[in-house]
């Protein structure tokens, strides 16, 4: 057992921990809603996830400019790493707001603006991932995916905004003026842990890619190598 | 009472997608570790055979 | 990093072939992305009207399906549950609108509360609703004490289903 399996190991135990902590804190800590019930403790995995979906694409986005102005392989690795972990976090999040949809709102889904935007969102990024599984080209495909990466997260902030610019169903955002304390620590503690799993999946893919991508050059160089030899 | 299935539908549905997700990146990366120790041996392999 | 592979100068004859193929792959990422963008949520900037705007379009008004929200109107709510069948209006401070319903109401509905109805208008000025969604605020408040949330609804269409 390498040193690093071992740390990879003990960080993905105390991320597991710091997930279960934060959702027994807020569920045990809210009292039932005054208008919904029980029903408010979905917020404390939808809202993280989608400010974890968020913050991914912002990594997208980060790195994406930074492939096109230094040209590294490592930063596109990373953003195609941020991209998928943020599709997930995407569907997760539609997901659950469909859930929570469902017994208050009275329908699973509607074409609301921010409901819209979202899924926008998610097939945008959907097809980043599309775009790179078919194109083999590393460089060609590095650039064509941070022109999309950059595009896609330009909805990010339409999304965001979606609720004041526009009438929708879904709700306007909740600030503390808004949300009675029981539910301000449950929210921030789950929100902060949504954004540590974040990271922590983002890395351990980004160092997944970055191992491919050293066996594929040695294949190369062996490749070469034995070529040489029988010339 | 009605209110809870709906809240451990979200919390199993979290926990089930994120769960299975991390596997899958932990098995990637395993196997790409592997890989990189064996062609890595190789490789040095190839050079002594040279030499 | 380090060691990391920096790329070759010359990306190789594969180039030339895949290009064809990258632009129409994101081509059409990018004309979904447009067409999404100003075709889907274009349609949707006016997700529903208001009881006022939706007045205001005089004998357009009747029989076109449309969304309408506004404010559940206090002591306006009459439900049979026998028959399943809601009546109650809706108002935007200064137009209300009745609005006929079928079948059982989420559980957050009740007076004051903001609700989407899709449906029609009738030639009868009732607005007949197929479909009924309660609008949640952005407000989250711990519980007075003794008061349990399910009661409002509980109260609300068990008193005036009678």
């Amino acid at each position: 057992m390498t040193p690093s399996n071992d740390a990879g190991r003990l960080a993905g135990g105390v991320v597991v921990a710091l997930f279960v902590a934060a959702q027994l804190f807020g569920v045990a800590t809210s009292p039932a809603e005054a208008g919904m019930g029980h029903l408010q403790k979905i917020m404390y995995v939808h809202v993280p996830a989608a400010w974890a979906a968020f913050l991914a694409f912002g990594i997208v986005f980060i790195m994406s400019i930074l492939y096109l102005v230094r040209r590294r392989e490592s930063h596109d690795l990373l953003a195609a790493s941020a991209a998928q972990v943020g599709v997930v976090l995407t569907g997760l999040t539609l997901a659950l707001g469909s859930i929570w949809g469902r017994p208050t709102w009275g329908v699973w889904w509607t074409w609301d603006p921010r409901l819209t935007s979202t899924a926008v969102l998610f097939v945008i990024f959907v097809g980043y991932l599309a775009l790179r599984s078919f194109v083999d080209e590393p460089q060609q495909r590095a650039r064509w995916s941070a022109a999309v990466g950059i595009l896609g997260f330009l909805n990010v902030p339409i999304v965001y905004m979606s609720v004041r610019w526009w009438r929708t169903l879904h709700q306007p955002s909740s600030s503390p003026a808004t949300v009675d304390d029981p539910y301000v620590w449950g929210l921030r503690i789950n929100a902060v842990v949504f954004i540590i799993v974040m990271a922590y999946l983002i890395r351990r893919l980004y160092q997944a890619s970055i191992l491919q991508r050293k066996v594929e050059a040695l294949e190369e160089e062996r490749a070469l190598a034995t070529e040489g030899s029988h010339v | 009472m009605s209110d809870w299935p709906w809240v451990i539908a979200s919390y199993a549905l979290t926990w089930i997608v994120l769960g299975v997700y991390a596997l899958q990146i932990h098995r990637r990366l395993a196997r790409a570790r592997a890989e990189y120790e064996t062609e890595k041996n190789r490789s040095t392999e190839s050079l002594e055979v040279e030499a | 990093m380090s060691n990391e592979p920096q790329e070759p100068e010359n990306g190789g004859e594969k180039r030339t072939r895949r290009r064809g193929l990258t632009f129409l792959g994101v081509g059409a990422v990018l004309i979904g992305f447009g067409y999404l963008l100003l075709g889907g949520i274009g349609d949707n900037l006016v997700y529903y009207l208001t009881p006022s705007e939706l007045e205001a379009r005089g004998d357009a008004a009747y029989e076109t399906s449309v969304r309408l929200g506004g404010v559940v109107i206090p002591e306006s709510v009459q439900w049979d549950a026998d028959a399943l069948d809601l009546r109650f209006k809706v108002g935007d401070g200064t137009t209300e609108m009745e609005v006929h319903s079928k079948g059982a109401p989420p559980q957050m509905f009740r007076d004051g509360i903001e609700v989407l109805v899709e449906g029609r208008l009738a030639s009868s000025g009732v607005f007949q609703s197929t479909n009924l969604m309660v609008k949640h605020s952005n407000e989250y408040r711990a519980p007075e004490e003794g008061q349990r949330p399910q009661d409002l609804y509980q109260d609300l269409l068990n008193t005036e289903g009678e």
